[in-house]
């Protein structure tokens, strides 16, 4: 069933008549470049995302005019600010949505006042046209690589590596292939104590590096960053048809790393 | 009066929130740049463990050591298809999570869901609470009575309790715990353990005071600053106003 951040369209007074867009991943444009004297040319190497629009058009069964209105107010009030949008055929996925547009018209032509009944047509606009898991994936990590599942589109998330380590710990990204595409490292400096009560954590999308300590103060630390790049695991480093993962790993030592499988649709 | 160039529009949002008395939900952990936990319904939460939590299972069944004050999330297997797809907050005896701006004395209805970790057998050990530090004056709290599940409150001088009969979940069962206290103050505790139907208590009247014990905080897993910790897999907390049924009180954000 279609649901608005988890309610039911049933517990909001409507059901659905139609929905349109959901299955429509976000456009993306590439800008491309001809090349003298050759028959093709070059794709810019940054795409960019557009606006995905679903529209969703629910009946209004209301028996009199005037409870038209509550319902709709209700329907307002839900699908204001962010809304989670989740459709049946992907229930443990949403897509996060602003309401831009409502139309309201009689179920039959030019009968608003005269047959109660509406149909109400919410348009809303995904700035981020990505479907999210709504559960995140948690993996424990360690020295032996640990496949990461992924969705149809890269995933970010938070590293948390814990133990008392001096030195150097890389953490690192491997292609299903086994190559390395990634890696961070971190290096404690000589002049600092991490305690096995502390843990470092890396914030793959923010890209922040902060140190936890034992009653949780967090401090900065990105300037341990000692090599490397800040990466997102790929699903083009995967191969979905044979369930082959890109894995994660650390040089020595334990952590955990939290995502959120991200999908085109 | 009308404002002259009309209406402001709403601000650009950039999380889903809800508009519950009180709403967290750890499938959706939201961080300040400080550590303090957002819940959704904009509360802030200060998580502390004073120790490591062993055993803490990842989405693969792997298990990892929580350092202290590292959240344990912990991923579980609840509709029994081994596949761990539900994420959550597990917390030890030594889990501390208190939120600020607790909503005021009124009527309520309160949901918990979590998965029964051992807490139950453990005399007060509490799950949820609307306490202050110190655990005096005005307060709710969920308990247990080392036998049964429980759901207590206080006008600072006189107590109700309303204490299950039927019904003693055990170790890794899943558990919805919902109560609601009345506008005559009578407080009323429901609990269906793996889905299962609800099992019920209720407790005499007692008048409504007017606001909580001063610096009461709404905390998950403690009763105070250090009394009668819990332990437990925690999904999700959620107070709303008036009494509802579980049906809405489910899908209500």
């Amino acid at each position: 069933m279609i649901t608005l951040d988890g309610r039911t369209l049933t517990s909001l007074g409507v059901s659905a008549r139609s929905v349109s867009g959901w299955r429509d991943g976000p456009l993306s444009t590439r800008a491309f470049r001809a090349l003298a004297n050759s028959s093709g040319g070059l794709f810019a190497s940054r795409a960019a995302g557009q606006l995905r629009e679903i529209e969703l058009t629910v009946n209004i069964p209301a028996v009199t005019i005037a409870g038209t209105t509550p319902v709709l107010d209700l329907l307002d009030e839900a699908t204001q600010g962010l809304v989670a949008l989740a459709f049946p055929d992907a229930p443990g996925r949403v897509v996060r949505v602003i309401r831009i547009g409502r139309t309201v018209v009689g179920a039959g032509a030019d009968t608003e006042f005269l047959v109660p009944r509406l149909l109400a047509t919410y348009t809303f606009a995904a700035a981020d046209g990505a479907s999210y898991d709504t559960e995140p994936m948690l993996y424990a990590l360690s020295t032996t690589p640990v496949p990461i599942a992924l969705g149809t589109l890269p995933s970010l998330g938070v590293v948390q590596i814990t133990g008392a380590w001096t030195g150097a710990r890389t953490l690192t990204y491997r292609g299903a292939n086994g190559i390395a595409y990634g890696s961070l490292a971190i290096t404690v400096p000589v002049s600092e104590t991490l305690l096995g009560t502390e843990y470092v954590e890396l914030d793959l999308a923010r890209r922040t590096i902060t140190r936890v300590g034992p009653t949780g103060a967090r401090t900065d630390a990105y300037a341990w960053k000692s090599a490397g790049a800040w990466f997102a695991c790929d699903p083009t480093d995967a191969t979905r048809a044979f369930g082959q993962s890109p894995t994660l790993a650390l040089s020595a030592g334990t952590g955990i790393f939290i995502t959120r499988r991200a999908w085109s649709v | 009066m009308y404002p002259l160039f009309g209406s402001p529009q709403l601000g650009a949002p950039l999380e889903v929130v809800s508009r519950c008395l009180f709403h967290v939900d750890f499938a959706e952990p939201e961080w300040t740049a400080d550590g303090l936990l957002i819940a959704r319904s904009g509360h802030l939460g200060s998580f502390s463990r004073g120790a490591s939590l062993a055993s803490v299972a990842d989405s693969l069944g792997t298990t990892y050591a929580a350092a202290n004050s590292q959240p344990a999330w912990e991923a579980r297997d609840l509709d029994g298809d081994t596949i761990r797809e539900a994420f959550g907050l597990r917390m030890g005896a030594d889990d501390r999570l208190p939120f600020d701006d607790p909503p005021p004395p009124q009527a309520l209805s309160g949901l918990l869901e979590f998965v029964e970790t051992g807490a139950r057998t453990t005399a007060n050990a509490t799950l949820f609470a609307i306490t202050n530090d110190a655990v005096s004056g005005a307060r709710l709290w969920l308990d247990t009575s080392g036998t049964y599940y429980r759901i207590n409150w206080s006008d600072g001088a006189t107590t109700r309790t309303a204490t299950l009969t039927v019904g003693q979940p055990t170790s890794g069962q899943r558990v919805r715990l919902r109560w609601t206290l009345s506008a005559t103050g009578v407080v009323t505790l429901w609990q269906s353990i793996n889905g299962a139907a609800e099992t019920t208590a209720t407790a005499a009247p007692l008048m409504l005071p007017t606001a909580w014990a001063s610096g009461a905080r709404v905390r998950l897993n403690s009763r105070g600053d250090t009394e009668n910790p819990a332990q437990g897999w925690y999904r999700r907390l959620k107070l709303a106003d008036v009494a509802l049924d579980v049906a809405t009180l489910d899908v209500l954000r």
